[in-house]
């Protein structure tokens, strides 16, 4: 952290004089964000460390009490993987999907703007907007999936009531909800493709997948570590549709972390147990955290 | 036109509509759900579009409460992005113009701070609405909002006065104004695209926001639209029409917002993260 000091480039040579103004300007977002980021992280972990009765103020001080319940008790572990298949599955469908879906994009063709436009929507649609058209997409009467399948001569069934297929079921809502975003993102990076590569890779008589390999994708590789990270994260943490879909259920089948904390905190006002929750999913977040630190570092991105 | 041309066009074309058919249909369903009759929605393997249009969805969900919802979810959006874009112009100037010890701390702990799980500070900010006084208002919710709105703020205005060339600044202040006068004369009108990218951005993300409304509004005539057509709309069991009505209504203003600000919002995602 040291070397910011450095002066470079044109305006390191103010870099004296503006020591004193930096920090009234930076006064109202670190004020907001100590109250609002590290104090409540503070008091959250403080909050984690006690037990509380129903409906009565009273904390009392229990160590580690409700990490240990948490740890012993098979849902949560539930949740663990349950979070682990979620943000896989989302994530590396997005990736899949969105990296096709911008290859398709990228080619000059008539109409390409109000495609990106249009397909761009179900990012930008409240996430409760779009849970409630998928609740009623799997409806499995009325619904238009259902519908789908009667037509190819298959029957439904309710898929986010049963629990073998509740979780695919959320995950693919997801999946269209997220990937434009990562198309867009990977547009962006298709668009710094050097084509001189390309060209002279395919003038050498590379079939197109071999170009795509091996042009298309080393040179993208940044673009595509930095979405893969930011979607991670979103989909580890995201609430909404989950919660308008299946609020967890059936049978905790699709309880992540966000909507597990919310239940056990809201739902069971055990403020304690939900924030000991929270807390351990931190630690998965951490992870990702470390990696991204890492990626931006690498790329110059914190200079 | 020969004839492997004529196929990988034809290719091309296929792939777009099989792209337009997955994410275009579930949103044409949406929209042509909310002006069909209750008869038509429940019916198994009912049409695709209404047979006879109706807007009885959208009056039984304005009849619940959906215009009071809209206008609360505005006030609520609008005031987050005006305080948030007000600190992070600042805080964002700062990180990107100016040299001093820490200033790539601040950066790490911006991004850091995005990737605090909401449901982690949820309890936390409540108990500390509930002793402010401030639960079932709405600057309790703007206050909680800006955990996540002033961050990214930051990192999205930077990537436009980065693009800002330093010597039109270094230019004024040799005319003799001061750091405040170049900043509000010079930096701020070239960036005036930059911060409306920034608002809708912040807009768009507050005006969909879900857990802390449900926790912290308990009077229906102050929820917001993702809690009030969760809680109320929703509560009516299974009137999908007028669900479907509601959803369309919340999905037009962050799209309208989108469409108009595509490009300067692509560029701030695109440099946010760390595409040059």
């Amino acid at each position: 952290m040291q070397q910011s000091v450095t002066a470079r480039g044109p305006i390191g040579a103010r870099a004296r004089h503006s020591r004193s103004p930096a920090i009234w300007l930076l006064l109202p977002t670190l004020v907001s964000m100590v109250g609002l980021v590290v104090y409540p992280l503070a008091r959250g972990f403080y909050t984690s460390l006690t037990t509380s009765f129903f409906l009565s103020n009273q904390a009392v001080f229990a160590g580690f009490k409700n990490y240990a319940i948490l740890l012993h008790n098979p849902v949560f572990w539930m949740v663990v993987w349950h979070g682990l298949v979620w943000t896989a599955g989302v994530v590396l469908g997005q990736l899949i999907f969105g990296f096709v879906g911008a290859l398709i994009l990228n080619q000059p063709i008539w109409g390409q703007a109000i495609f990106q436009s249009v397909t761009f929507i179900p990012w930008i649609m409240p996430g409760v907007a779009a849970g409630l058209l998928w609740s009623l997409m799997y409806d499995p009467t009325f619904g238009l999936v259902g519908n789908l399948q009667h037509f190819w001569g298959f029957s439904s069934i309710a898929y986010l009531s049963n629990v073998h297929t509740s979780m695919a079921a959320v995950v693919v809502a997801a999946i269209w909800k997220g990937t434009p975003f990562t198309i867009l993102m990977m547009l962006a990076g298709l668009q710094t493709v050097d084509t001189a590569v390309t060209e002279a890779a395919r003038i050498d008589g590379a079939s197109w997948f071999k170009v795509i390999r091996h042009a298309v994708i080393p040179q993208v590789a940044p673009v595509v570590r930095t979405t893969a990270l930011f979607i991670t994260v979103w989909t580890f943490n995201y609430f909404d549709m989950i919660y308008v879909m299946t609020n967890g259920g059936p049978v905790n089948s699709t309880q992540i972390f966000p909507t597990y904390v919310y239940q056990l905190a809201f739902g069971q006002l055990d403020y304690g147990l939900g924030t000991a929750a929270g807390i351990l999913s931190l630690v998965v977040v951490g992870i990702i955290a470390a990696l991204f630190i890492f990626e931006l570092a690498r790329q110059g991105a914190l200079d | 036109m020969g004839a492997a041309a004529i196929l990988k066009k034809g290719g091309q074309y296929l792939g777009i509509i099989l792209l337009l058919a997955f994410f275009v249909t579930p949103l044409a369903w949406m929209v042509s759900t909310s002006f069909k009759s209750a008869a038509e929605i429940y019916t198994a393997n009912g049409p695709f579009f209404p047979t006879h249009w109706t807007l009885k969805n959208y009056q039984v969900a304005f009849a619940a409460g959906l215009g009071r919802m809209f206008v609360n979810s505005t006030i609520v959006a609008v005031s987050t992005t005006v305080v948030s874009l007000l600190f992070a112009v600042l805080s964002s100037y700062a990180v990107s113009r100016l040299i001093f010890r820490g200033r790539r701390m601040i950066l790490v702990s911006m991004i850091l701070s995005q990737l605090i799980p909401l449901s982690v500070l949820i309890v936390p900010i409540y108990q500390i609405m509930a002793r402010l006084n401030l639960l079932d208002q709405f600057p309790s919710l703007v206050i909680a909002y800006l955990t996540f709105s002033i961050p990214v703020a930051v990192w999205f205005l930077r990537s436009f006065f980065l693009s800002v060339s330093p010597e039109i600044e270094e230019a004024a202040r040799v005319d003799g104004c001061s750091l405040f006068q170049a900043f509000m004369r010079v930096v701020i009108p070239l960036i005036v695209p930059g911060l409306a990218a920034t608002g809708i951005y912040v807009f768009v993300t507050v005006w969909q926001e879900l857990m802390f409304a449900i926790t912290f509004l308990t009077t229906p005539a102050k929820y917001t639209l993702p809690a009030g057509v969760i809680l109320f709309i929703g509560q009516h069991g299974t009137n999908y029409g007028a669900v479907m009505a509601a959803a369309t209504v919340m999905s037009i203003p962050p799209s309208v917002l989108f469409l108009l600000m595509q490009k300067r919002l692509i560029s701030g995602f695109a440099s946010a993260g760390g595409i040059k």
